[in-house]
């Protein structure tokens, strides 16, 4: 659906052979089916990512309300992204690329690190609500370095905060999109046991088999790659993250991690090529976080009134 | 047989009890009594590697082991504590299920076996009409039976359990030992720490406890009312 909507009005079997490689009259055509390809398929892994990490997140804190966005762990990547392109009007364009992507990993993993560690003493909405400070500092110290920049630096990180599916770059999606495969790939065969253990709590985790430190690694180094990457490529995209996760454990009787994890991963990549194609279809520039959060704060609201405050444990 | 040596249970440097030497064989039901607050649930934890405030030699069926970073939880193991956190809206059946993961590789798929022999172990409690229900909207004491039925499901050597009669009524106080007692009698291994000094009596072989920072083990026969006064005074 996605791919057949937009400004250039593509007859719907062209379009088809196209992506087929077949031949079509008009040149022009096979180029923008291309952008609407990658644009689709970056959608649908960024989003599945988002929601991916947002369960594994949700189930490691025990918490329903935690997710890449609410824990600071996007903005931990937005602070390397602003570093990144201060950095670009000093140092060459690849040295800049790559700094943003070293520094938002930096700032990604420090938060994730930061809140496994205080996880240990803090739990619940507390842990939550300094996952929200985490933010504030992050955003107020990119605001003391975008003084620093010029005004189109400055407008391309505002632009970036947005959040998009649309920039794809055709050099690097193809790492883009086999880094995030592979990644989440090994999360689907290696989270079931250790999660289906963690919603019991740590005990259970040591009785089921796992050092704890080696699990806590995983989850960090897994999620750690996934926010980065996808916070660097799309922006810090709202609510994917924490809503679909919160949708799949409705819809799905079973709690099993196996079920879960996929359903969120697809789900997310629903949500997100949905959202994209609203956002192409509107007619308006829209920024995709308005759009994710006009879908996602409905269904956040209607979680917290739905949970009991003990099923929550909050 | 499981053995303790030179156990010392400590909460940030202070210590709580110590115990020279302690020994558990097959087919027998020991009582753990003491104050509140005088380590009963931390040595318990501790005996499973979950907390790291005990330190000393454990040998269990033969195979030696020193407590600290190094420990490695045995299998063979099982710990039932006085309440279960749950996230999510996880069913009894699930909660029982969980008793076997460590049998099971990284996907964690449930057996149809295992299903039926999971059911089967409910109806031990009473409990199998409870099977599909979301484990934190049951009663306390429903979820307490339900933890001891995953540790029967476990089918571990040793079961270790943290005021197993909390949260129960009379009736079900009494079944929960009676039920005990059996597995014992099957040739497992049960320690379980109690504030119910009259059932350790009935139904256990001897009562450990917990005096002047020093761990005592009696056969339950001597534990005499006066004894119970002293301990507690």
């Amino acid at each position: 659906m996605n791919l057949f909507s937009g400004d250039a009005n593509i007859p719907l079997q062209e379009a088809w052979s196209l992506l087929w490689g077949g031949v079509v009259e008009n040149t022009s055509w096979s180029y923008i089916m291309e952008e609407r390809l990658l644009r689709t398929i970056n959608a649908a892994l960024s989003g599945g990512a988002l929601a991916f990490s947002g369960l594994v997140l949700q189930s490691f804190f025990r918490n329903p309300l935690a997710g890449p966005g609410v824990l600071g762990v996007s903005s931990g990547a937005s602070v390397g992204v602003a570093a990144g392109i201060l950095a670009t009007g000093f140092v060459a364009e690849w040295t800049g690329l790559f700094s943003q992507y070293a520094l938002g990993a930096i700032g990604a993993f420090s938060v994730l690190v930061v809140l496994i560690i205080l996880n240990k003493w803090i739990k619940g909405v507390t842990l939550l609500v300094i996952g929200l400070m985490i933010s504030f500092f992050a955003s107020s110290f990119v605001n003391l370095l975008l003084n620093l920049a010029n005004d189109a630096q400055t407008r391309r990180y505002v632009e970036w905060g947005f959040g998009s599916f649309s920039s794809v770059s055709h050099e690097t999606f193809g790492w883009y999109a086999l880094v995030l495969i592979a990644v989440i790939l090994f999360g689907i065969f290696y989270f079931p046991k250790l999660l289906n253990a963690w919603v019991y709590g740590e005990q259970q985790v040591i009785a089921s088999g796992f050092s704890l430190s080696r699990g806590r690694l995983m989850i960090v180094l897994t999620l750690g790659i996934l926010i980065t990457l996808v916070t660097l490529q799309c922006g810090p995209v709202s609510f994917i993250g924490i809503a679909v996760p919160q949708l799949i454990r409705l819809l799905f009787k079973s709690v099993h991690h196996l079920v879960l994890l996929i359903a969120s991963f697809v789900g997310g990549a629903l949500i997100a090529v949905l959202a994209d194609f609203i956002l192409r279809n509107a007619g308006l520039p829209l920024p995709l976080n308005a759009i994710t959060a006009l879908f996602g704060a409905p269904v956040i609201i209607f979680v917290i009134i739905r949970s009991s405050k003990k099923q929550i444990g909050i | 047989m499981m053995k303790l040596n030179d156990i010392r249970v400590a909460i940030g440097g202070k210590e709580l009890f110590h115990i020279s030497e302690f020994q558990l064989k097959k087919g027998t039901m020991t009582a753990l009594l003491g104050k509140n607050g005088s380590g009963k649930s931390t040595f318990l934890r501790g005996l499973c590697g979950f907390t790291q405030d005990i330190t000393g030699n454990i040998d269990f069926f033969g195979c030696k082991m020193q407590f600290g970073k190094s420990f490695r939880p045995f299998s063979g193991m099982v710990y039932v504590p006085v309440k279960q956190p749950v996230f999510g809206r996880v069913t009894l059946l699930d909660v029982i299920l969980s008793g076997r993961s460590s049998t099971r590789n990284f996907l964690d798929i449930p057996s149809q076996e295992e299903k039926q022999e999971a059911l089967s172990v409910l109806e031990i409690f009473y409990l199998q009409e409870f099977a599909t229900s979301i484990f934190t909207e049951l009663s306390d004491g429903e979820q307490k039976m339900g933890l001891v039925a995953r540790a029967i499901f476990q089918n571990a050597e040793v079961i270790l359990l943290d005021e197993p009669e909390a949260f129960l009524d009379v009736g079900n106080r009494s079944r929960m030992f009676k039920e005990l007692r059996k597995l014992a009698d099957s040739g497992k291994i049960i320690l379980l720490s109690t504030h119910q000094p009259n059932l350790a009596t009935r139904y256990c072989d001897k009562v450990a406890y917990i005096h002047q920072k020093k761990l005592h083990c009696i056969p339950a026969t001597e534990c005499s009312e006066e004894l119970v006064e002293e301990m507690f005074g």
